[in-house]
């Protein structure tokens, strides 16, 4: 066992040429910096961060605040600065971290914005800046010589894969359900809405399309690390990467996902990788830039104690990714439906739900009943949101009874009046409409103010027939 | 072979024409005789309203008409089935409060009147494309509708300030009541030219606010600017929108009172230049202003029209042709845009001209009367009646009794005929409440509190499917530009 322990430790260690790392570090900078200067181009900050009169929290963190307008316009900035810097590799370490303390800021402002994406991104900063990524084609290494390396631990590469491996699994996995395989929910209803989408409308609108695709998405998340890993078939499996994002891409509006996902996919291939494709330029390109080195180089030397704490950190990363995303089945039920378990769990685009909320508010002293709707306090973007996750429900009716408190109608009773449609099927109550709100704290347990999920299938949906 | 949607716009243009000169006529014949105008007694009468009764006859109930496109006929109309109905005539008469014609299929009624605006609905299966050119022709034509009597209101307004008498004083009123009559149809297509930005349609141009600006109002800046005499400024139609429209057309016409509602620390108390005023100059500057805020309104009408036009800003073209050149992306993203603006029926109509006068939403007191929509001239419940009629022809089809396309042949056309019954179930439990809503709003709110909630229910009903299946089945999204990426 010992023996096994040592022989993995040593092929953790094992250097491997860190031109991977260098090229991931560049093109992530690259994405983020995208990312950031969109929020600043489409007026996304005022949107969804400024615009808000009320802001959900995640639990634990709603001690984090929203600054004012002009603050977060200069964060913003600050963070398009830092992309940049962790791209060409100038203060890395510093700007990896301001990065990743940055991005992930903005993302505990508001429950509202989150997004699988943007949690990938967080996590791959943060492994950023505990990587060596600086030290390889950057301006600190070109600055500073010494700091110099052409190799890096074996540990690195198998983390950055484990990780994006992690996102393409879990994403399958949350698609291995009834309304997904068999009824071809809810990419049934995205794609009938798009079959007037040039030259792919009319396929589109075929009863085969939704059940194909709904599998071919299915299948391609679940096998397609293990096909990057297998080095005869990974050229293949990448174009598939690069074709699968690309359809996903130009049908739904997911941003930068297929972006980061198409360059994350790159950690599969060999180290050299760069090297290589470098090598195929034309002479005139490569001419005037300083010669790489051609072979990986040891490792900078680390003292085995601190080689074990890196290990123990990153087994943990390890453990944490795999454990947190199966922590839906300590509640049983659809986590589709009472959405305990959802977020960080890599359950991209697996349900269309809408739902519908009213809080009634009932004032025993007054003797007053309120009907509250959500756009008193939420913009429409944060209202759809809201509707159908009963947390923030809960946190608005929170919100709700303690205005009414202060407004002088003493302690009063919240209940919410919710009505969801999961993939299209009739709509059913999503919270207990006897359940006093005002009284329930939000936590980690089972939350049994939360109907069950609907019995039937799915209605069945077909392209416009006149 | 000639082109049917060139054929369609000449037929438009050519009823239009027509139409336009009988209503003007009719419009200045009812001026002459002046309907009696009952502000503020409620006599209780409940059958002169077509169809109020049940053996009425009015256009189909939701739940037994609905689209007379489809194929096969499954709403076929049926006058018998009716029910209680509301023609778009506006069906004022006693219950309303006041007499208001904007006509309608039903026939005309206490004083008669020409019909609404009826655009050319050519017989066609569903299609996005179809269904939008419909929704193009519907909102042109509401506006061509809402520009017949803006034109005549102008016009009295003008006559009552050249050579004011009682007559001149009545037509005026009437005019304005039967503009906003149509208007109030028009408010649910709240898309377009006509959306706030805020809305973030991405064909936007704040055009509705210049023309009814309400939840923006209130009487202060009106009365400021009557004292500053502000409306006879070269600048006034790039004033405040809540000094302009017909929300301060209402308060100039039919409010009576000689008290002023600003501050007394607001310059016209503190300065006592309202009270400088008297009676006299009160009125000469309520009919001067009103006369203004009526050419305003009409300049504002066809503003709205010229940026619908082909040949002005074309946003018809924008809406039915969506890609290239367009602001809308696609076909899907163009009808959520106009899914958004009829929301107008979940927030406007449910929850602020009925939630907050019920009391039940942004209310301190017990009830909030003086959250009512139309006040002034007691014609709250006809403007729900008018919005109600409005999503109606967009809901289920623009033409005569609610022929054409609409959104329940979408709901067909893609296998959800269940929840398109569902719907118009729930459309039908909104209007027999809306019905019931007798006496109107401004006695029943404190008098029969039970029957407003009921309206505010049934339209709940409605509207609760509207945000869950509906838009989970027609996979309708926010307007773009309204969130970020979607994963």
């Amino acid at each position: 066992m010992i023996e096994r322990a040592r022989a993995l430790g040593a092929a953790l260690r094992s250097p491997v040429d860190s031109a991977w790392l260098a090229a991931f570090r560049v093109l992530f900078g690259l994405t983020l910096l995208t990312s950031t200067l969109r929020f600043l181009a489409y007026g996304w900050i005022d949107q969804l961060f400024v615009a808000p009169q009320f802001h959900f929290k995640y639990w634990g963190f709603h001690w984090v605040a929203v600054p004012p307008a002009s603050e977060l316009h200069a964060l913003f900035w600050l963070l398009a600065v830092l992309c940049a810097l962790v791209s060409v590799g100038l203060l890395f370490r510093l700007a990896a971290f301001g990065l990743f303390v940055g991005f992930t800021y903005l993302q505990l402002l508001d429950v509202t914005t989150y997004l699988n994406h943007y949690y990938l991104a967080s996590l791959l900063a943060l492994l950023l800046a505990c990587s060596p990524a600086g030290r390889t084609c950057s301006l600190d290494a070109f600055l500073r010589p010494r700091i110099a390396q052409s190799s890096v631990p074996r540990a690195w590469l198998y983390l950055f894969r484990f990780q994006v491996a992690v996102v393409y699994t879990f994403a399958g996995l949350a698609k291995a359900h009834h309304d997904w395989l068999f009824h071809a929910e809810p990419l049934r209803i995205w794609l009938l809405s798009r079959t007037d989408t040039p030259f792919i409308g009319p396929i589109l609108a075929r009863d085969w399309a939704a059940p194909v695709m709904s599998w071919a998405g299915f299948l391609f998340d679940t096998c397609i690390p293990w096909l990057l890993m297998v080095p005869r078939l990974r050229p293949f499996a990448y174009l598939l990467v690069i074709g699968f994002h690309t359809v996903t891409g130009l049908m739904f509006p997911i941003g930068m996902f297929p972006v980061i996902m198409v360059l994350s996919a790159l950690v599969f291939f060999s180290p050299t990788w760069p090297r290589k494709l470098w090598a195929r330029l034309p002479a005139r390109f490569t001419a005037r830039l300083p010669k790489t080195s051609p072979r990986p180089e040891p490792a900078l030397g680390a003292s085995d104690r601190r080689y074990r704490l890196w290990f123990a950190l990153g087994a943990l990363y390890c453990a944490f990714q795999v454990a947190f995303p199966l922590r839906f089945l300590a509640y049983g039920g659809s986590v589709r439906w009472h959405e305990q378990g959802m977020r960080f769990s890599w359950r991209v685009m697996v349900r269309e739900k809408n739902g519908s909320v009213t809080f009634v508010v009932r004032a025993p002293r007054a003797g007053r009943t309120f009907y509250i709707a959500p756009h008193q306090y939420l913009t429409g973007l944060q209202e759809r949101e809201m509707s159908s996750q009963p947390d923030l429900i809960l946190q608005l009716a929170h919100r709700i009874r303690d205005d009414y408190a202060a407004k002088g109608f003493g302690p009063v009773e919240v209940r919410a009046d919710t009505w969801v449609s999961l993939n299209g099927r009739a709509i059913q109550r999503l919270i207990d409409p006897n359940v006093d709100l005002s009284r329930i704290e939000d936590g980690l347990g089972k939350a049994n103010w939360i109907l069950p999920e609907p019995s039937g299938p799915p209605p069945k949906l077909h392209a416009i027939r006149s | 072979m000639k082109n049917p949607r060139r054929q369609s716009a000449f037929r438009l243009n050519q009823f239009r024409r027509a139409a336009g000169l009988v209503t003007a006529g009719l419009l200045a014949a009812l001026s002459c005789k002046s309907f009696v105008i009952d502000e503020n007694v409620y006599t209780g009468a409940t059958s002169s309203r077509p169809g109020s009764s049940s053996t009425g006859g009015g256009s189909p109930s939701p739940a037994a008409g609905g689209s007379q496109s489809r194929a096969g006929g499954s709403g076929a109309h049926t006058p018998a089935q009716g029910g209680a109905e509301v023609a778009e005539n506006g069906g004022q008469s006693a219950t309303g409060g006041a007499l208001v014609e904007t006509g309608g299929s039903g026939g005309a009624s206490g004083g008669g009147s020409s019909g609404p605006l009826e655009p050319e609905i050519p017989e066609e299966p569903f299609s996005k494309a179809a269904f939008l050119r419909q929704i193009a022709d519907c909102a042109v034509a509401r506006y061509q509708d809402f520009e017949v009597h803006a034109l005549a209101f102008d016009e009295a307004a003008k006559a009552n300030v050249a050579s004011p008498t009682d007559a001149t004083a009545s037509a005026v009123k009437n005019t304005w009541l039967a503009a906003n009559a149509s208007w109030q149809v028009a408010e649910i297509f709240r898309f377009g030219p006509a959306a706030r930005s805020a809305d973030q349609d991405l064909g936007a141009q704040e055009l509705r606010d210049q023309i009814y600006a309400w939840r923006f109002g209130g009487r202060c800046p009106v009365e400021t600017a009557l004292v500053d005499k502000l409306y006879a400024s070269t600048g006034f139609g790039s004033s405040l929108i809540n000094t302009r429209g017909l929300g301060a057309a209402e308060y100039l016409l039919f409010y009576s009172g000689t008290d002023n509602d600003c501050a007394g620390s607001s310059a016209i108390n503190k300065n006592g230049t309202w009270a400088a005023l008297g009676l006299g100059e009160t009125a000469a500057r309520k009919r001067a202003y009103a006369a203004a805020v009526a050419a305003d309104v009409l300049k504002n009408t066809q503003k709205l029209l010229q940026a619908w036009d082909p040949a002005g800003g074309n946003f018809r073209k924008k809406l039915t042709q969506p890609g290239s050149g367009s602001v809308y992306p696609s076909e899907q993203a163009a009808l959520s845009a106009v899914w958004n603006g009829i929301f107008y029926i979940e927030k406007e109509v449910k929850d602020y001209k009925l939630g907050i006068p019920l009391g039940v939403f942004e209310c301190g007191a017990g009830l909030c009367p003086e959250a009512l929509e139309s006040r002034y001239a007691n014609v709250s419940t006809a403007n729900i009646r008018q919005n109600y009629l409005g999503f109606r022809r967009l809901f289920q089809g623009c033409g005569g009794n609610y022929t054409g396309l609409g959104f329940d042949d979408w709901l067909d056309a893609i296998g959800a005929s269940e929840l398109r019954g569902r719907m118009l179930t729930a459309l039908a439990g909104a209007q027999r409440a809306i019905d019931a809503l007798d006496p109107p709003l401004e006695v029943s709110i404190t008098q029969h509190t039970d029957r407003v909630l009921a309206v505010h229910t049934a339209l709940k009903q409605l509207t609760d499917l509207l945000k869950t299946e509906f838009i989970t089945v027609l996979d309708l999204e926010l307007p773009a530009g309204a969130g970020t990426d979607n994963d």
